[in-house]
């Protein structure tokens, strides 16, 4: 049983944000409206969704901070909403002609269609999975890798990557689209870590967020005060959860830094 | 909570239910098993497709929850029903905090969102009642079975397709030995909708007629549809365990399996490690055995591989369909179902059996006393899973 899960790659992605630190620094590129998502082919990549091309690139950067082989690391990839915009084709589809669907996209709407063409690409035949529980999609996400590295010990990379739902679907629900992951490891001599993560806990009160209007609606951006202070070399208890009411924080000590 | 030291635990399956192609109970489920029965028709929705429909109406939710009231939830409502005393027993002894949920399932509501597409085509709006929050997405069925239950633990769903019923189980293990759960409502649950029908379709390799898993006739699978939910708990007495599971990726091809079968025999031997079993020990696999060609043959290669010639391989596909994200419930129900009555079931439409195929598949239903069973489940993407269930005896 392993009792110290450190943190040793952090990494964010959104449209005009190419990585953590031009989204610490405020400085957006318009031009970005996609990652370069470079640990997929460019065959796969021409006909990945967008919300694939995310947790490529954002599970690349992570695990880049520590050179670690992502075809080494067990893969958690976790979606309130999923491949929504495949899914949005599929259903165009049924509605025209006969009504029949593309395999290509029918195969790439599954909710473990990153997690599939990830361990393809990088021929990673470890354990993999993909999760979803709406604002609480982080969270499990977390608890996910925590029970696996306790278990199993090693590292493990979590990605949580949304967009926002399709027209029509979309009347009350659209936020911009966004993906983050961190690369956890249980090994206590890994080197190059930020802190470590102490408890996961039910509160009464979880300290509040603040969170840009774009991305209050988007399961995912609870991550962002996380890696925000993970970035910044801070300790503290953050929220893992965008629902209401009691929920569970995570405490996390930027101290206790294996180097 | 603070991570807690703890121990590997026993886990124990306290109560299971089923609804399915072979009935709404556990008790029509096992009675249609033993008789042979073959839930798999032409379905007029699909355009006579033939699938494994649950062969009654579903009720509706209860009128609190009536604007989540979507087919998966309903299949999902009658599997819980007849559990409703071991969740709340589960509850009082650990603490509805202590109580995780975690269900496989790979359609959520997407039945309910198709139709609601289609009539906004036709008419330019969305029907009064749908809510895109409420009908769609995975959470919706994550908060009815909370409201149904009251669990208040972690809840989540695992969606990596057909794998994913299987892989709930396993993260429901990790969560209690791990120690963030005590116990955990664990299963599956999918609806038939068109996306999955046509989307076979459009593999083609949906089969005309009940499907003949292992069989030399075999032309490809149906889709079925269900539910399956365990209560699952640190420690306690119930019909059986799970001792063990197993994961890992093919790393293949996305809607292949490897040939060679080599993702499947690692989570084989992953589920017979962590369960402390040794392949003599096993004495009947649940096989995950589609109708298809090219996965029947992989997963026959990979069984061979590992386990003596003697052990029994059971296909219950050709009585249910392939219910997709639930499929890995389901067939654990059916394993409990054989574990806990002695008695292996046969696997229908497999005869005659295809000679390439070297497995000891069961043609004939035998009273024969199963303490260790495994159940494997494959997926889109090279998704492997497999748990070992075993007798409480």
């Amino acid at each position: 049983m392993n009792e110290v899960i450190s943190v040793r790659g952090i990494a964010v992605w959104a449209p005009g944000y190419n990585d953590l630190r031009s989204w610490l620094c405020g400085s957006r590129d318009e031009a970005i409206e996609a990652p370069s998502s470079r640990l997929l082919s460019v065959r796969a990549r021409g006909r990945a969704s967008l919300l694939t091309r995310m947790f490529a690139e954002v599970i690349q950067q992570a695990l880049g901070e520590s050179g670690t082989d992502p075809g080494a690391v067990p893969l958690i990839c976790a979606s309130a909403f999923g491949e929504i915009q495949i899914t949005g084709q599929l259903l165009e589809m049924m509605n025209r002609g006969s009504g029949a669907l593309s395999p290509a996209r029918f195969q790439n709407s599954v909710h473990n269609a990153a997690v599939g063409q990830l361990s393809i690409a990088t021929g990673n035949r470890l354990y993999s999975t993909a999760l979803s529980a709406g604002d609480d999609t982080l969270l499990v996400a977390l608890l996910e890798a925590l029970a696996w590295l306790r278990i199993e010990g090693g590292e493990t990379v979590v990605a949580v990557a949304d967009e926002s739902p399709i027209p029509p679907f979309n009347s009350r629900l659209c936020f911009t689209p966004l993906a983050c992951a961190l690369h956890l490891t249980a090994d206590p001599s890994a080197s190059n870590t930020y802190g470590r993560l102490v408890a996961v806990r039910m509160t009464e009160n979880p300290p509040g967020v603040d969170l840009a209007p774009e991305m209050r609606d988007n399961p995912c951006a609870i991550g962002l005060p996380l890696l925000e202070t993970i970035a910044k070399r801070k300790s503290a208890i953050l929220p893992l959860s965008l629902a209401k009411g009691p929920g569970w924080c995570l405490e996390y000590d930027a101290n206790e830094v294996c180097t | 909570m603070t991570l807690p030291t703890t121990s590997r635990p026993e886990l124990t399956i306290v109560d299971y239910s089923t609804c399915n192609a072979l009935g709404m109970s556990n008790a029509e489920v096992i009675r249609s098993l033993r008789q042979g029965v073959c839930g798999l028709r032409p379905h007029p929705n699909f355009e006579g497709a033939v699938c494994g429909a649950v062969p009654e109406p579903l009720p509706p939710l209860i009128f609190q929850l009536s604007e989540f009231d979507t087919r998966v939830n309903r299949l999902a409502a009658v599997a819980l029903e007849p559990m409703r005393s071991s969740i709340q027993k589960a509850i009082r002894r650990w603490g509805a905090d202590r109580v995780a949920l975690v269900v496989g399932s790979s359609t959520a509501g997407i039945g309910t969102t198709e139709e609601a597409y289609t009539a906004f085509k036709q008419t330019g709006s969305l029907p009064s009642g749908y809510r895109f929050e409420h009908k769609h997405s995975y959470s919706n069925l994550v908060y009815v079975m909370r409201q149904l239950s009251g669990i208040r633990g972690p809840g989540y769903v695992v969606s990596t397709a057909c794998s994913a019923a299987a892989k709930a189980f396993c993260s429901a293990g990790r969560l209690v030995s791990a120690g963030f759960a005590d116990a955990v409502l664990v299963g599956g649950v999918d609806a038939l909708c068109q996306i999955t029908v046509r989307g076979f379709r459009s593999l083609h390799i949906l089969s005309d007629r009940p499907c003949r898993p292992f069989g030399k006739e075999r032309n490809g699978l149906n889709i079925g549809e269900g539910a399956a939910m365990f209560v699952l708990e640190r420690e306690g007495e119930g019909p059986a365990r799970l001792l063990g599971w197993g994961e890992s990726s093919d790393a293949y091809r996305f809607s292949t399996p490897a040939p060679d079968g080599s993702g499947i025999i690692s989570a084989m031997q992953g589920a017979l490690r962590r369960s402390g079993l040794v392949p003599e020990d096993i004495d009947h696999i649940n096989a995950h055995a589609t109708g298809t060609r090219i996965n029947d043959a992989a997963e026959g290669r990979a069984i061979a591989e590992i386990f003596p010639p003697s052990v029994r391989v059971v296909a219950t596909k050709g009585y249910t369909g392939h219910a997709l994200g639930a499929a890995g419930a389901i067939e654990a129900a059916l394993s409990i179902m054989a574990i806990e009555h002695g008695w292996v079931p046969v696997s229908l439409g497999a005869e005659p059996l295809d000679p390439e195929v070297p497995l000891q598949v069961t043609l004939r239903s035998e009273p024969v006393p199963s303490r260790f069973v495994l159940s494997n489940s494959f997926a889109f993407g090279g998704s492997n899973a497999c748990i070992a269930l075993g007798s409480t005896v």
